[in-house]
């Protein structure tokens, strides 16, 4: 053995936890080598001076460590749920959150495709639910209840609550109007206001889910009802305001900040027509679904004198202390929806009303808005597409009127 | 802080609570918090030096002893007596102590250089900076003791653990690589070059 393994073998000979034969030759080295022998006496001066050295004492951590755990579990109960925020709101849980979305929304809306095609035709001559008579087949046992309901219940509801509606087991009636009568092109977008800008996207999918235009006549046909709980449901988390265009000049739009919650409580006053008639169970019916889409902005000192002398073109209509103005019980009746863009008086600068008409009062409605301020054709119908919308108003109304299928006209009411 | 012979920790032999410390572990399981921290008296003494000889900070030693408790209550339902409880919480210590030295490491303000393989051209370690030290352990760290301590606390992590745990606290091989979490040669190893090491280091000091 050279100094060089006995070196490596003297630190474990302090122990004596050398196997023999080693022992033996450590010694035999060690009784030879005097550097060796040095160097297994420091060896064991440092270990007797680190086995010497005197416990520190130490201080009593049972109260510390006992009010950290306390603190630990009141910690945890008030942590609880604002650590359950970030992980709903972390990337991983949001893409999860938006497949399962768009799975639920994919997975009804193959279900209200397919049952059409097996499901009965409808009725076009349906009852709403507080008429008397046959309930027609058309109208979902699941939206009966939802009749009677107060439209501020619904515009409270969750969306998701809403994109539940058209359960297909509960409302056959779902089934049979998105059905093949739709002449192969179930629904258009286009036709259902909510493809009208990038602001409305987000919740194109629960209102598809429950809002089916139909484009062809006769089966051209929507639920008034279905239409309405989809726009309703819709309107929490939609942008109410006009929809986004790009040449639509920046002061003519309503403030998005304003229009995306509807908070009826704190909204300006509704019309007193609207007031009076806002007790009304909205009843079911069948309505032509609108063929074509116009949209105006009026800039008007009064806004509110806009809104009542749209609600009082149509013959009976209530008027939603929300902004919503539903259709009246009669079968020829306007639709006319109104959704207030401000959630206050300082952001009630802009109102936006979808009015539902024949094209027949087409010029009587744009009349009756020049009337109260200066009035813009955004976006004229579709066989006006080429005409100057500024100024063809009679080329315009004329050839919307030739069309004969009801109209859409989505009226931006903007204070001067 | 003070270096006493008269510590309740035991730093040297361990083994003598462990009857007591089993009844206790089964009543803090059972929820018994009385008895968790009747197991926190017992153990805190050797907890508490353990970290002090691995950071050289009675500071951040107390709060190391402390994490370690309260670790050990989050964990002890799973503690299955398969090894001793002193074992288990040496174990929650040394990992403890691990993660506590990487967090100082990148603390400013608080250096620790690891003494490498001990070689004589080994610059001189650093001292610890613990500005909360007070003067008393400043004075005290001039003595032999202090010099010792500063000397482990300079010595490779591992080597450390293994010279505090076997030489400093006298634990048996088969306790320190349970402990440490690896094998009884490999604690041997870890040791035995530790112990040379810190020969060198003692004898550049003068100490012996």
């Amino acid at each position: 053995m050279n100094c060089r393994q006995a070196k490596e073998l003297i630190p474990g000979c302090v122990d004596g936890t050398l196997e023999p034969p080693r022992a033996r030759e450590l010694s035999d080295h060690l009784a030879g080598c005097e550097q060796c022998r040095g160097e297994l006496e420091d060896v064991r001066k440092t270990v007797a001076l680190v086995r010497g050295l005197a416990p520190v004492t130490a201080p009593d951590l049972v109260a510390g460590v006992r009010a950290r755990l306390n603190a630990e579990a009141r910690g945890e109960r008030a942590r609880r749920p604002a650590l359950s925020w970030p992980s709903l709101t972390s990337p991983q849980v949001r893409i999860a959150l938006a497949a399962g979305l768009l799975i639920v929304v994919g997975f009804y809306g193959m279900k209200e495709m397919g049952g059409g095609r097996n499901a009965p035709k409808p009725s076009l001559q349906g009852t709403g639910a507080g008429e008397p008579g046959p309930q027609p087949s058309v109208i979902p046992e699941a939206e009966h209840g939802k009749a009677d309901m107060p439209h501020a219940a619904k515009l409270k509801a969750p969306l998701p609550a809403a994109s539940q509606a058209p359960k297909p087991a509960a409302e056959p009636a779902g089934t049979i109007s998105f059905g093949e009568e739709a002449g192969g092109k179930l629904w258009d977008r286009s036709e259902s206001g909510t493809d009208d800008g990038q602001s409305r996207q987000a919740v194109s999918q629960p209102m598809t889910a429950t809002r089916y235009t139909r484009t062809e006549a006769p089966a051209d046909v929507i639920l008034e009802e279905e239409t309405k709980t989809a726009e309703l449901s819709a309107v929490p988390a939609m942008p109410v305001g006009e929809p986004e265009e790009p040449g639509k000049p920046e002061e003519l739009r309503p403030k998005r900040e304003s229009s995306a919650r509807v908070q009826p409580a704190e909204h300006p006053p509704a019309p007193v027509l609207g007031k009076s008639y806002a007790s009304r169970s909205v009843p079911k019916k069948a309505v032509p679904a609108p063929a074509q889409r116009a949209e105006l902005v009026v800039v008007a000192g009064d806004p509110q004198a806009v809104l009542e002398t749209v609600a009082g073109l149509s013959s009976a209509m209530e008027y939603k202390e929300e902004g919503s103005v539903a259709a009246s019980s009669a079968p020829t009746a306007d639709k006319v929806e109104a959704r207030k863009a401000g959630a206050d008086e300082k952001a009630a600068s802009s109102t936006v009303v979808s009015v539902r008409i024949p094209p027949s009062r087409y010029s009587e409605l744009l009349a009756a808005l020049k009337k109260h301020g200066e009035v813009t054709v955004m976006k004229a119908a579709p066989v006006l597409a080429d005409a100057d919308a500024q100024s063809a108003d009679k080329s315009e109304t004329a050839a919307v009127e030739q069309a004969g299928a009801p109209m859409e006209v989505l009226i931006t009411v903007v204070r001067k | 802080m003070a270096e006493t012979s008269n510590t309740a920790g035991p730093e040297q032999a361990l083994g003598e609570p462990e009857l007591d410390a089993e009844a206790l572990v089964r009543r803090a399981q059972a929820g018994d918090e009385a008895a968790f921290d009747g197991l926190v008296r017992m153990f805190q003494g050797q907890i508490f030096n353990l970290a002090y000889r691995m950071v050289n900070n009675a500071a951040d030693a107390g709060d190391i002893a402390q994490e370690v408790f309260v670790r050990a209550y989050r964990a002890i339902g799973k503690f299955r007596g398969e090894s001793k409880f002193s074992t288990w919480l040496y174990a929650l210590a040394s990992n403890t102590c691990r993660s506590e030295l990487r967090r100082l490491r990148r603390r400013a303000g608080f250096e620790i250089v690891e003494g490498g393989k001990g070689g004589p051209d080994e610059p001189p370690p650093r001292e610890a900076v613990d500005p909360a030290d007070s003067p008393a352990l400043k004075m005290e760290r001039t003595e032999v003791m202090g010099q010792i301590q500063e000397c482990i606390a300079t010595l490779p992590e591992e080597f450390r653990l293994a010279m505090v745990m076997c030489d400093a606290q006298g634990m048996s091989y088969e306790d320190a690589a349970g402990a440490m979490g690896c094998s009884i040669g490999t604690v041997k190893s870890r040791l035995f070059r530790a112990r040379t090491a810190m020969k060198d280091k003692l004898v550049r000091k003068g100490l012996i």
